[in-house]
Formats: structure tokens, C-alpha cells, sequence
């Protein structure tokens, strides 16, 4: 039973950052029809910034992650305007080959700018554990979990609750008809992807500190992302946040449970279950983005 | 107010405008008749940037609008109010009214105040999702959004497509109001009876022309327009 507990706490900090990764894929896809293969350097980016930050300049923890999540955004933006603007209209094929370029440049940018070595990031919290109960936590893995929420929640207030986000579930519902309204569509995408991307910059972020920093820790952030949008269903922002719980959750539960080699080879297992038997996704409703 | 100049506009190779000019006035009701695929929607989608001709000029106040895009458009001060109403299904009314001030920085709340007062079952349905509302709801909340950019030219594309009598009535019946209130309309209807009857104006397109143009009163009692577009 404690060892449940303890399980489902640690598959739930893990679990988080899947949501992160999974919510921004899922925006990105759902708005834009843009399949972002490049969403892990993103998550790569963040650790890298938080790196960067922490350990060369110096900065505070908490004004470095405010910082990564912020270049995530930016270079997101910059992303969206320079490589996928001039390609508006363009067939979902075209824009996936782009992505995939843009994923290759990044990932070797940052090997060569940061080497092979895997970096870590040093962080102010005591290493010691906070013993709750039947369950021990360590209190950076804690602060993981608070700031996972509260971004989840953020976002989710974003789309829902004002002006902008209620602009981006217009343009993605009927794009023309947005741009009747006086909406400037474009801006709405780059927007988007800039929100997206911050996201995964902030997954990066957060679980940068507790792992280590590679160059190529990016691909499994890509395939847990897709993960969680096949299990939430495309483009559907709660069926992300509770995908990527859930996947979290299950391989921790391998883990714990079965073997720790098998961890990710749990969270595929799941995905192919769905695919086989919930194609659409296993919280598919007909709205998507929201 | 509002002139098309010699404006040919087309979809790929395919050209749906040839040539057309036609004209609005401050304060008319005019509307535009035509078989289907005789290029109403796009002489709309042409003003309202959704489509760029590809050659000739539309005018707004004086102005070259022709090239801008639509949000600019809108800007200006002309609302279109698509084919099919459009309306966003999973949006709520209220957000979907909110939506037609996009480019309003103040006095939402009382536009939106003042569109609730003429459509009262908009504001039954409020927090209601769009896409539950019935037809002619749907069709009051897409011009109800389309006034709250408070355009002084409204494009309104077959308001009564698809409706029950009594609501196309209802619609019909709003539209009037529209253009007594001082805001002029360009109105594209498949009933053209109904439509010259309420009209200033009309134009008269047969694959991608104007053919004929004249007082509303005028064409309904001409003999081509009774048997084409009035069934005898």
C-alpha cells in the first residue's frame, strides 16, 4: 500500500510534465494543423536556458525557469513566423518535413553549442526528503508538482476565460469567419505556437533539475508528447492534461511493479491499446482546442 | 458609400467575377440576385477581403479598401455576416457576441447590452454553446455578432437560407430594422421575392455579371426577373 502511494506521487510529478508537453503539442496540432515534430527541442531549450542561467549567470532558480519559459515562447514565436508563416495553406505533409528539419538544427545546435556531456542543474531546495505519512516526497519534486498546476491551470485560464484564448478557439473552429470578426489570424497562430512551445520549454525547465540536461533528451520528451495527444485525443486540451497524468502514473506503476527497464515500454503499450480499441483518443468529445 | 469598379475576382483558375460594378448608397437596402454559383457570395467575399480581385478597384468612403485584409476591413466599418450563418458551435453565445466586437476597444457592454435588448432569446441562451441553438437562433446570433463591430455597412449572404418560413420571416422582419435604423445593407437572398419587396435596389448576377440593375420595385415587375427568379 505505501509502495502504491508512492508510486502514484512520483507518477504524478512525471505525469505532470507529460500534461505540459502534451497540452502544448495538442494546441499546436488543434489550432494550427501543424504536426510539430520539433516539440521536444523545445523541451531540450528549456532544460538548456535553466542551465544557462543557473549555473552560468548566476540568476536566481525561480527568475531562471521564468526566463527559459519566456525563450521557449520567443524562439517559438520566431519559429512560427520565419518557417510555417510563408506556409500557410500548405498540405500537413509540407509543414511536418519543415518541423522535422527545424527538430534536426536544433538538436545538433545544441550539441554543438553545449557538447555531448550531460549537464545538471544545481537547485536551491534541501535534498532531504519531506516525509508525509506512508509517502516521502523530495521537496524540489514537490515544487515540480505546485508549479505543473498552477501553469496547467494558467493556460487553461488563457484559452477559456479571456479575450485572446476565446480569439483562438474562434480562429481554430472557422478560420475565415475569425478573420471576419476583425481577428488577425496570423497573429493567433504565432500566438499559439509561441504558447505551445513555452510549454514544453517549461517542462523542460522544471524536470531539467531533477534529471540531467543531454542534447538529445528531446526525442523522448517528442514521443511521450505524441503519447499523451494520441491518449487525450488530438487537440483536445483536458484530454492532454489528464493523458499525460495518466501516462505518468502507468509508468511509474510499471516501473515500480514490473521493472524499471520497462517504464517507457508501458506508456507505448497503453498507446497502442488505444489506437486499437479509442482511436479518437480516450477523452474524445467533439471540441477540440479547449 | 460603397462602389465596385469593373472588379473580377476567381478562385484558382476558375474566374467567378467578371467585370462587375455595382454601387451602394448611404442609408439603401440593396440586394443581389442570382442563381447559385452566379458569384454573389464572392462579390461579397471580395469586399470583405476574404477574396482579393484581381482586377478593378472596391471603394469604401472615398477609399481604395481592394488588398487590404479582412480584419482591416472590419475596421472600416463593414460587418459580413457569411453564408451559413458561421457561427462558432462550441463558443457560447455570449462569447460568440464578444467575438463581433473584436476590434472594439470600448462600449462592448453596452453593444452587447443593446443586442441582447433586440434579440431577447440571445440573452435566454447566453452561456448555451452556439452550435445547440436552433436555425433561425443561430441566424439572429450571427447577425447580432455582426452588428456589435457597429459596422455602418452590413453584407448580409442568404440570412433566410435554410429556415422555416416563420423564422425567415422573423429575419426578414430584422433586417428591415436594420436598415431603418440608419445602417445600410448589401444583401445577397435566394428569395427574391421577398428580397425586392424590402429592397431599394437590386442587382441581378448570371454567371459571374451584373445583367440587370434597377429600382427593387422596378424588377419585380420586369418580365425576365419574374421568370427567372419570381417562378412566373
Amino acid at each position: 500500500m505505501e509502495a502504491l502511494l508512492q508510486h502514484l506521487l512520483n507518477g504524478l510529478v512525471l505525469g505532470g510534465t507529460y500534461a505540459l508537453l502534451g497540452i502544448g503539442l495538442t494546441l499546436i496540432f488543434g489550432l494550427m494543423h501543424v504536426v510539430n515534430f520539433a516539440h521536444g527541442e523545445f523541451y531540450t531549450l528549456g532544460a538548456y536556458l535553466t542551465f544557462a542561467a543557473l549555473a552560468l549567470l548566476g540568476v536566481p532558480f525561480f527568475l531562471g525557469l521564468a526566463l527559459a519559459i519566456l525563450g521557449g515562447g520567443l524562439l517559438g514565436a520566431a519559429g512560427e513566423r520565419v518557417l510555417l508563416r510563408p506556409l500557410r495553406g500548405e498540405s500537413i505533409d509540407t509543414t511536418m518535413l519543415v518541423t522535422i528539419g527545424l527538430w534536426i538544427v536544433l538538436q545538433n545546435g545544441e550539441l554543438l553549442v553545449w557538447g555531448g556531456v550531460a549537464k545538471s542543474i544545481p537547485h536551491p531546495f534541501p535534498t532531504a526528503p519531506i516525509v508525509l505519512g506512508p509517502v516521502s516526497v523530495a521537496p524540489l519534486r514537490l515544487f515540480v508538482m505546485a508549479a505543473v498546476l498552477a501553469l496547467i491551470a494558467g493556460a487553461h485560464l488563457l484559452i477559456h476565460r479571456t479575450p485572446l484564448g476565446t480569439a483562438m478557439r474562434a480562429t481554430f473552429q472557422d478560420h475565415d469567419t475569425a478573420a471576419l470578426m476583425g481577428i488577425d489570424t496570423g497573429r493567433i497562430h504565432t500566438l499559439t505556437f509561441a504558447l505551445g512551445s513555452s510549454l514544453a520549454a517549461a517542462a523542460g525547465a522544471l524536470l531539467g533539475p531533477i534529471f540531467l540536461v543531454y542534447p538529445s533528451m528531446g526525442d523522448l520528451a517528442s514521443l511521450k508528447a505524441f503519447s499523451v495527444v494520441i491518449l487525450g485525443g488530438l487537440g483536445n486540451f483536458a484530454g492532454a492534461a489528464l493523458g499525460g497524468l495518466l501516462l505518468g502514473v502507468a509508468e511509474e506503476l510499471g516501473a515500480g511493479y514490473v521493472s524499471s527497464g520497462y517504464r517507457d515500454a508501458v506508456g507505448f503499450v497503453i498507446i497502442i491499446l488505444v489506437l486499437l480499441f479509442r482511436p479518437s483518443g480516450l477523452f474524445a468529445r467533439a471540441e477540440r482546442v479547449g | 458609400m460603397l462602389a465596385l469598379e469593373s472588379v473580377s475576382a476567381g478562385y484558382g483558375r476558375l474566374a467567378a467575377l467578371r467585370d462587375v460594378t455595382l454601387e451602394v448608397r448611404r442609408g439603401e437596402l440593396v440586394c443581389l440576385l442570382g442563381a447559385n454559383g452566379a458569384g454573389k457570395s464572392t462579390t461579397l467575399k471580395t469586399i470583405s477581403g476574404l477574396l482579393a480581385p484581381r482586377s478593378g478597384r472596391v471603394v469604401f468612403d472615398g477609399e481604395a479598401i481592394s488588398g487590404l485584409a479582412a480584419p482591416a476591413i472590419v475596421r472600416r466599418g463593414i460587418a459580413h455576416c457569411p453564408e451559413g450563418r458561421r457561427v462558432f458551435p462550441y463558443l457560447t453565445v455570449e462569447e460568440n457576441l464578444r467575438i463581433g466586437a473584436w476590434t472594439r476597444r470600448d462600449g462592448v457592454a453596452a453593444e452587447l447590452d443593446a443586442v441582447v435588448a433586440h434579440f431577447p432569446i440571445l440573452g435566454e441562451r447566453r452561456r448555451q454553446a452556439a452550435g445547440t441553438l436552433s436555425g433561425g437562433e443561430q441566424q439572429m446570433l450571427a447577425i447580432g455578432r455582426a452588428l456589435m463591430s457597429r459596422p455602418r455597412l452590413l453584407l448580409l449572404d442568404e440570412p433566410s437560407l435554410g429556415l422555416a418560413p416563420a423564422a425567415a420571416d422573423a429575419t426578414f422582419r430584422i433586417v428591415g430594422d436594420i436598415r431603418d435604423r440608419g445602417t445600410t445593407v448589401l444583401m445577397v437572398e435566394q428569395n427574391a421575392y421577398a428580397a425586392l419587396r424590402m429592397a431599394d435596389r437590386a442587382y441581378v448576377m448570371e454567371t459571374g455579371r451584373i445583367t440587370l440593375a434597377g429600382a427593387a420595385r422596378d424588377l419585380l415587375r420586369d418580365e425576365h426577373v419574374r421568370r427567372a427568379y419570381l417562378g412566373g
